[in-house]
C-alpha cells in the first residue's frame, strides 16, 4: 500500500470533514436524499436507540421515521481521523445531541453527550460513511419523555 | 516566522487538533492512561479555582479525584487558535464549554465557559500537552437547566 503524501492527507482529513458536516446538517434539516446519498449502500449503524441496522437501505427506513416528529440537533466537535489506506479511514468525533418534541400537549426533551465512532471509505472518487456506532456517557430528559420515539406504530 | 513549509504547518496543527481531541475523549471517558500519556512529564496545569499542578503524575492524581465516578462530565472544545514559536513548540486558545453532573441523581452542578490557554511541544517526533490554563468567563452553578 502507498501511503499517503501529507498533501493528500490533509485532502482527505479535509473531505471526511465536509461528509460529517453535510451529514449532521442533513439530519438536523431532514434532508433524507442528502443524508443517504453520504453513505455507502452496505453501511452499518449501531445505537444505543435502536440497535443495529446492516444496510444504508435499511437505516433509511428507520432514520426519518424515528426523527419525523422531533426537532433535532446534532453537533460534532474535536476529530480523531486516522488513515488504514489511502482509501480507508476511521473517526472518532465528541458529540451532543438535543431533541425537542410535544407529547399530550406538553414540552419533551432529551439531550445526549456521547462519541462517534465511524468508518469511511473513498469510493469512486468520493469519501462515503461505511459504518457509524454512538456511544453515550451522559443522557438527560425532561420528566416523563418518551424516548427514543417508537419506530412500530 | 516559525520554520515550517506551509504543508509541514498544515500537518502540525493537525496533529495538535488530534492531542486536542484525544485529550477531551480522555477526561469524559475516564481514561486516565490515555489522559496522561498525552502530557509532557513536566506538564504545568492552572485552573480557575485550583493551585498550579507542577507535574503530569500531580495533574492526573488531581483530576482522576476530582471526576472520579461520582461525577460525569462534559468538555467540548471549539475554534482553536493555534500558533508556532518553532517547529516543535507552539500554543493555543480554544474555546469551550463543560457541564459537571452528578453521575448518581443526574442534577447539573456547574455549567461552565471559558478559553484554554495550552502550549504543546514535540517531543521524540510527537507533540505533547506542555501547560494548560482554564480562564473562565462564566460558571453557572446548580442552574436550573441547560
Amino acid at each position: 500500500m502507498a501511503a499517503l503524501s501529507p498533501l493528500e492527507k490533509l485532502m482527505a482529513l479535509d473531505a471526511i470533514g465536509l461528509l460529517k458536516a453535510r451529514r449532521d446538517r442533513a439530519c438536523d434539516t431532514k434532508d433524507w436524499d442528502l443524508y443517504a446519498s453520504l453513505h455507502a449502500p452496505d453501511h452499518v449503524s449501531e445505537n444505543g436507540d435502536y440497535g443495529r441496522w446492516t444496510s444504508a437501505a435499511e437505516m433509511m427506513l428507520y432514520v426519518p421515521k424515528s426523527m419525523e416528529h422531533l426537532t433535532t440537533l446534532h453537533h460534532s466537535h474535536t476529530p480523531e481521523i486516522e488513515f488504514e489506506s489511502p482509501t480507508k479511514a476511521h473517526g472518532i468525533w465528541a458529540m451532543e445531541g438535543m431533541s425537542f418534541w410535544q407529547q399530550d400537549g406538553s414540552d419533551h426533551w432529551f439531550q445526549a453527550f456521547g462519541h462517534y465512532f465511524e468508518t469511511y471509505e473513498k469510493r469512486g472518487g468520493g469519501w462515503l460513511f461505511t459504518s457509524r456506532k454512538l456511544t453515550y456517557y451522559c443522557i438527560r430528559k425532561s420528566e416523563g419523555a418518551i424516548f427514543p420515539p417508537k419506530l412500530d406504530d | 516566522m516559525h520554520g515550517m513549509t506551509d504543508i509541514e504547518y498544515l500537518m502540525a496543527v493537525n496533529e495538535i487538533q488530534l492531542l486536542k481531541a484525544r485529550r477531551d475523549r480522555a477526561v469524559d471517558t475516564k481514561d486516565w492512561a490515555l489522559y496522561r500519556s498525552l502530557h509532557a512529564d513536566h506538564h504545568v496545569s492552572h485552573n480557575d479555582g485550583y493551585e498550579r499542578w507542577e507535574s503530569a503524575d500531580v495533574m492526573i492524581e488531581n483530576v482522576s479525584r476530582l471526576l472520579d465516578e461520582s461525577k460525569t462530565s462534559v468538555h467540548h472544545s471549539h475554534t482553536p487558535d493555534i500558533t508556532f514559536q518553532s517547529p516543535t513548540t507552539a500554543k493555543s486558545i480554544w474555546g469551550m464549554e463543560d457541564l459537571i453532573f452528578d453521575t448518581a441523581t443526574g442534577e447539573l452542578l456547574i455549567h461552565g465557559f471559558g478559553f484554554y490557554h495550552e502550549t504543546y511541544e514535540k517531543i521524540d517526533g510527537k507533540w505533547l500537552f506542555n501547560s494548560r490554563q482554564l480562564k473562565r468567563t462564566l460558571v453557572r452553578e446548580k442552574p436550573e437547566s441547560k
